[in-house]
């Protein structure tokens, strides 16, 4: 069976290394180092007493303030057990037949989509230079004959960043071809004026655009499980009455509905993220036989093959010295000389950059 | 007099580089790819006026240098100052071996690979003693020489520009030459400034 990898598996390193999992520092998750916003764990914390009820299954509240932060309707709104679920409910919806996902990109589109028996057409991001890119007139002309597009903006691990010009016509294109076209903006609000990236202000003009947001990265709590999709109101409600309506649980609904009064806490993880995936690219960029590629969100990918290591032994190298970084080579398109870490704060960002100068240094030695 | 110029020259790949076995002190010889690093490196002396040419007496780098020196008619002093750190009982195993033969120490190493000695081999402190003994050496025996050729190992010549350029130590993350690779300096005042080639 294929394992499903993903950052951030810390027990597993723990384990492995025989760490204890507060003394791991997690640079394979991209996850807000700011913690849990304050709002959001008082939310969590009050809503202890009520977790002997059922969870409200139309999540109320939480759809009220998403719909309210992003100015559409109610019935835009879709909530889900993190964007993760919403993947399958719109792949299980569609039922395509084939769909087009560009990789290296978040595993769980394709996982989606082979789980119904469908099959995936993936083009490629090629490297050039410091950038990953894909041929966007190929792209558009590759939809026809597919009933579901996949796209991560900024995409995962690459960063490469979509117009929005690209996607309308990518929108239109698909529409035209009777193709849904989900647009994952899980790590957009962390990338410099975000929002003239987003889709979210056209999406009442569509009715094949779904976009995913997820609450898990900026409000830094993956273990709640919190996401959500704006889209159409007739796909909204069709996976409505697909998913289980339990799906979100009392602490992730009321987590989720503080997190959009937390605009302070967003603005500074937003000027931290900038600074730091500027300190972490420049630093990165000295170390010899390390290349990284242009960050744009809280992640940076950077090539280890100039160095002549692996990202599997510079990974087991780094949890040696208790810090996790993502091997990438699980990525489908991804070679086995990529790694992904993401942005931290200034302390844990030192400390990562010294660890992998000496483990490089090391590793390099051995290969003297 | 110091030299005008000296050229760094790592040696070619070797089947153990490809495999990733820690080589050290062991000794395999250059593989098809690396005696084509050896030829092109060669070849991109040629227009140089090389005086004289040291090695590692390690075969890796001898028959590197041996292309160089045929191209100039120059014989090969072969200095065993100029060997890669010794890693003992680690040479000829892959990271992944150590992790199942040797857990533990690979642990201690990896914390702190500067001080460390792994079983039978070097600290990496003794390999930058070793190294400033054989610069005094290519200092004393190539007098008068202009233009001097260092081939060697990604240690020692980490250390050796870091030791030539006048940075400390602890800087040598920012080097990394690649297999068949010249990097060229000049000298500058009391110390060696690094061209772009």
């Amino acid at each position: 069976m294929q394992k499903r990898a993903h950052g951030g598996n810390i027990y597993e390193v723990a384990r492995r290394y025989n760490l204890a999992p507060e003394n791991i520092l997690d640079f394979s998750a991209s996850i807000s180092p700011l913690g849990v916003p304050e709002k959001v764990m008082a939310a969590v914390e009050a809503a202890l007493t009520a977790v002997r009820y059922y969870p409200d299954p139309e999540c109320t509240s939480f759809c009220e303030a998403a719909a309210a932060y992003h100015e559409v309707n109610r019935q835009n709104i879709l909530p889900g057990n993190g964007a993760a679920e919403i993947i399958y409910l719109i792949t299980h919806l569609v039922r395509p037949r084939r769909a087009l996902i560009p990789i290296p990109t978040f595993s769980e589109y394709a996982y989606a989509v082979e789980s119904i028996g469908a099959e995936v057409i993936s083009p490629c991001f090629r490297q050039q230079g410091q950038r990953f890119v894909i041929h966007k007139e190929d792209f558009v002309q590759s939809i026809a004959g597919k009933d579901l597009v996949f796209i991560c903006n900024p995409n995962n691990p690459t960063g490469t960043l979509w117009t929005r010009d690209e996607l309308i016509e990518i929108v239109e294109v698909g529409r035209a071809n009777h193709c849904t076209v989900v647009i994952d903006e899980a790590y957009l609000d962390l990338v410099e004026n975000g929002p003239a990236y987003s889709m979210v202000e056209r999406v009442r003009d569509y009715d094949n655009l779904l976009i995913l947001k997820s609450l898990t990265k900026v409000y830094a709590i993956p273990g709640l499980r919190i996401g959500y999709a704006l889209g159409p109101s007739r796909i909204i409600k069709a996976m409505t009455l697909l998913r289980d309506p339990w799906s979100v649980n009392v602490l992730a609904q009321e987590a989720g509905t503080a997190a959009f009064q937390e605009s302070e806490y967003l603005s500074r993880l937003q000027e931290l993220v900038q600074v730091e995936r500027q300190y972490l690219y420049e630093e990165l960029s000295k170390i010899a036989g390390l290349e990284p590629v242009y960050p744009t969100a809280n992640f940076i990918l950077f090539d280890t093959g100039p160095a002549g290591i692996s990202a599997a032994t510079l990974q087991n190298a780094m949890a040696t010295r208790g810090i996790l970084i993502r091997d990438c080579t699980s990525f489908r398109g991804m070679g086995g000389n990529h790694v992904r870490i993401t942005v931290r704060t200034r302390v844990d960002n030192e400390r990562f950059i010294q660890t992998a100068r000496e483990c490089l240094l090391a590793l390099s030695a051995g290969g003297g | 007099m110091p030299p005008r110029q000296v050229i760094l020259v790592r040696h070619g790949e070797t089947d153990w580089n490809l495999a990733g076995r820690f080589q050290g002190h062991a000794d395999p010889g250059l593989n098809a790819k690396g005696k084509s690093q050896a030829m092109g490196v060669a070849e991109l002396l040629a227009s140089e006026e090389v005086d004289v040419i040291f090695t590692s007496d390690l075969a890796r780098a001898v028959e590197t240098g041996r292309h160089i020196g045929a191209v100039h008619g120059v014989p090969l002093n072969m200095e065993p100052l100029l060997r890669e750190i010794s890693f003992g009982a680690w040479e000829g195993l892959t990271f992944r071996e150590l992790q199942a033969e040797y857990p533990e120490v690979l642990k201690d190493w990896l914390q702190d690979p500067f001080t460390f000695r792994v079983p039978g081999g070097e600290t990496a402190g003794e390999l930058g003693e070793r190294v400033l003994l054989a610069w005094d050496k290519i200092l004393h025996e190539s007098n008068s020489a202009q233009t001097v050729v260092i081939v060697a190992h990604a240690g020692p010549l980490r250390m050796l520009l870091c030791l030539l350029t006048g940075m400390d130590l602890s800087r040598q993350w920012e080097f990394l030459i690649r297999h068949g690779e010249p990097v060229f300096l000049i000298k500058s005042g009391s110390t060696y400034r690094i061209m772009d080639n």
